[in-house]
């Protein structure tokens, strides 16, 4: 019981490609939301902001969530990955299905190309979603984090079924109800049960483990867990079956108080913290725990209405989405890759020499002026697009978008750096 | 056990009749997570390894070390002291509170709490309760066992004075790993000692991997680590060196690593 010799790391060719891809996409992303300008201040379900949603959070999150958990699941479940072959099939079938959709939602090709998008979309993530469950299946340790990474993997699934439904609805019309409300579903169970459940799932774990903070109350975590899924199964359950507006504050009541009790365990982890100073990765995830705050309150003011003009809500909408996927989201990425990216390629390329000769630490692969130019730039970023969309201002977005062009270039360098990297060693001067 | 399998409990059953108690979900709860195969084994009154390989058709492998030699609570049953000549027994049947679903470990325990000094205990019962002796003997009680007719145990404890244990000490041995304590015991002095739970990723990995390369010849290396280091673990069965485990809490986890080809 106590001998330990699996080799349960995945190879590195799993792991690269998808942070390649994701680091291209960002690229991309910034190129479209250049190129939409003053369609992003239009509603919020225009081919243009469709477009630029699904390359967000499918090309850029996801793809990198695929490529991080590949590396994560050794950690959390303690158990190697099921299948590698699968997990390099379903990488490119995923990357030609996103490129396909984006496509289909950009050109606006709703009963044509859309259809098959979705369906082979649906397809990858099914793969995905296979692999991982099976992988869980073998997992001796069933803790709390690799709980919400499951949950969060079958929220994934319900959420790419409702949106292959709306694409099949545009050509065989068999829904009841209008494609916005589907599309609020959809939209919902993505953001929320998808990436916040499996950011709280994955962060539990590598917060602190990066600060390095010793006894955490899990228990918030716990709580958490069951709050936000009893949250959204409620919202979900609630417009499928009654749709009685007058209980879906309840539930977004207990979400937010949900997301407040993870956050409670970050703050402690970080009052915990033996590493006091932070790194670049590190101030990145906290501006995006910080963040939170954002999408709860505007995800209220959505709900409520309060009386605002139709005009004014729907730039909110849009601004919701906003704060999550570039706030949230984007940011932990952003930060994320610096600290996992670079310990994969490390352990690739030098872990035959640890020990032997004195090698180059992971962070020692990118630039850290370049990673830091890039968080700046990607501040004002945040803040020109919030004050865009809240004051109806185009120039404002127009700063934010190029502003976001030159963080993704930023982005790019350092990760071909660290991908590309050769095998240096370091010369002993004693 | 029972809870990665249901069929765990059909096939134990299969074995003895006694284990179908285990079909109570409130009696499995309590009971089932207080025991190892071997005690189960001995509860019911079957050879362990007829348990083993019950267990190993339906599924589950079987790790660690079969104990070869008796189980030295078998012992007390030679010092035994017939009923006859035992003054003040206080005498506790719980086959009905077993028979109601319920669960009597609270009950003997109070029974326990009031025994006056000179006092014995008898347990009446249909099974002998392992887990129950073990914990009373760790509180320092002698404990023995009787199987007057088919069907029914009778288990005596009166307190030892002589044979205190400690309560703590006895309960981190036995959470341990028997092959770790053992490696760590061969090694004695001849192991170097280092704590990286305060260090960053990759740090722990980097100084583990340096210590290992200036190890002497026989010599182990001990780490305290937060958790088992998943990709330590390939880097060091291509350099040849074991690692051992023993899980303190969720947060401490000790290692000891040394070259395999020691024997």
């Amino acid at each position: 019981m106590s001998v330990l010799n699996s080799n349960n790391a995945p190879d590195a060719s799993v792991v690269k490609p998808h942070f390649v891809f994701g680091s291209i996409a960002l690229l991309v992303l910034s190129a479209m939301i250049i190129l939409a300008d003053s369609n992003l201040l239009e509603a919020y379900f225009n081919t243009k902001i469709l477009a630029i949603t699904h390359m967000a959070v499918l090309g850029w999150a996801t793809m990198i969530v695929f490529g991080a958990l590949y590396q994560l699941i050794p950690v959390v479940f303690e158990t190697s990955l099921y299948s590698e072959k699968l997990a390099k099939l379903t990488f490119w079938i995923f990357g030609f299905s996103i490129l396909f959709l984006t496509y289909a939602f950009w050109v606006g090709s709703f009963s044509g190309l859309l259809i098959y998008a979705s369906l082979l979309t649906f397809s990858a993530l099914f793969l995905f979603v296979i692999n991982v469950i099976l992988s869980y299946r073998n997992s001796k340790k069933k803790n709390i984090s690799s709980k919400f990474i499951i949950t969060a993997i079958i929220w994934l699934a319900a959420t790419e079924f409702v949106g292959t439904l709306i694409a099949l609805n545009f050509k065989y019309i068999f829904l009841t109800e209008t494609h916005l409300f589907y599309l609020k579903i959809h939209a919902t169970i993505g953001l929320i049960g998808w990436f916040l459940l499996l950011i709280i799932g994955v962060g539990s774990t590598l917060i602190p483990m990066f600060l390095v903070s010793h006894q955490l109350n899990e228990k918030k975590l716990k709580i958490a867990y069951i709050l936000i899924n009893v949250g959204l199964l409620g919202l979900s359950l609630n417009w499928f079956l009654v749709n009685y507006t007058v209980i879906a504050p309840l539930f977004w009541l207990a979400i937010a108080v949900g997301v407040l009790f993870f956050f409670s365990f970050v703050f402690e982890a970080y009052n915990k913290r033996i590493r006091k100073k932070l790194d670049i990765g590190m101030k990145h995830t906290l501006i995006s725990m910080l963040s939170v705050f954002l999408p709860i309150v505007i995800s209220l003011i959505v709900m409520m209405g309060f009386g605002m003009e139709e005009k004014f809500l729907i730039r909110v909408t849009t601004l919701y989405g906003f704060t999550v996927i570039f706030g949230f989201i984007t940011t932990l990425i952003l930060g994320q890759t610096y600290k996992t990216l670079p310990f994969v390629i490390w352990l690739d390329k030098y872990k035959g020499l640890v020990g032997k000769t004195k090698t180059p630490m992971p962070r020692e692969l990118y630039s850290e002026n370049i990673a830091k130019g890039q968080f700046y730039l990607y501040l004002l970023f945040i803040v020109c697009m919030i004050l865009g969309f809240i004051f109806n201002n185009i120039v404002m977005i127009r700063i934010g978008s190029y502003t976001l062009l030159i963080v993704a270039i930023l982005y790019n360098i350092n990760v071909f750096k660290i991908v590309f990297h050769t095998v240096k060693i370091i010369k002993n001067e004693e | 056990m029972i809870k990665e399998n249901e069929e765990t409990i059909q096939a134990i059953a299969s074995i003895n009749k006694h284990f179908l108690k285990l079909k109570n979900p409130v009696l499995r709860k309590v009971l089932a997570p207080r025991v190892t195969v071997a005690d189960a084994a001995k509860v019911g009154g079957v050879d362990i390894f007829i348990m083993i390989k019950k267990l190993e058709e339906i599924g589950f492998e079987f790790e660690g070390e079969i104990p070869q030699k008796p189980n030295t609570d078998n012992l007390n049953i030679e010092n035994m002291s017939s009923t006859k000549n035992i003054n003040n027994l206080v005498s506790l049947d719980v086959r009905p509170t077993i028979e109601s679903g319920e669960d009597p470990f609270n009950i003997i325990m109070k029974a326990v709490k009031i025994l006056k000094e000179g006092e014995t205990l008898q347990i009446i019962n249909s099974f002998e309760p392992i887990p129950l002796i073990k914990k009373l003997q760790s509180k320092g009680y002698e404990s023995w066992t009787e199987r007057p007719i088919e069907g029914e145990v009778h288990t005596f404890f009166r307190m030892n004075k002589t044979k205190w244990v400690d309560n703590e000490v006895e309960e981190t041995v036995k959470k341990g790993n028997k092959n770790f304590d053992e490696e760590l015991a061969y090694f004695g002095d001849n192991i170097r000692n280092i704590d990286v739970r305060e260090l960053e990723m990759p740090e722990p990995m980097v100084q583990i991997l340096k210590e290992i390369e200036t190890l002497n010849k026989g010599q182990a290396l001990y780490v305290d680590h937060k958790k088992i280091p998943q990709f330590l673990l390939p880097e060091l069965e291509v350099r040849n060196f074991d690692i051992l485990y023993k899980e303190i809490d969720c947060n401490h986890t000790v290692l000891i690593i040394y070259k395999n080809n020691r024997t």
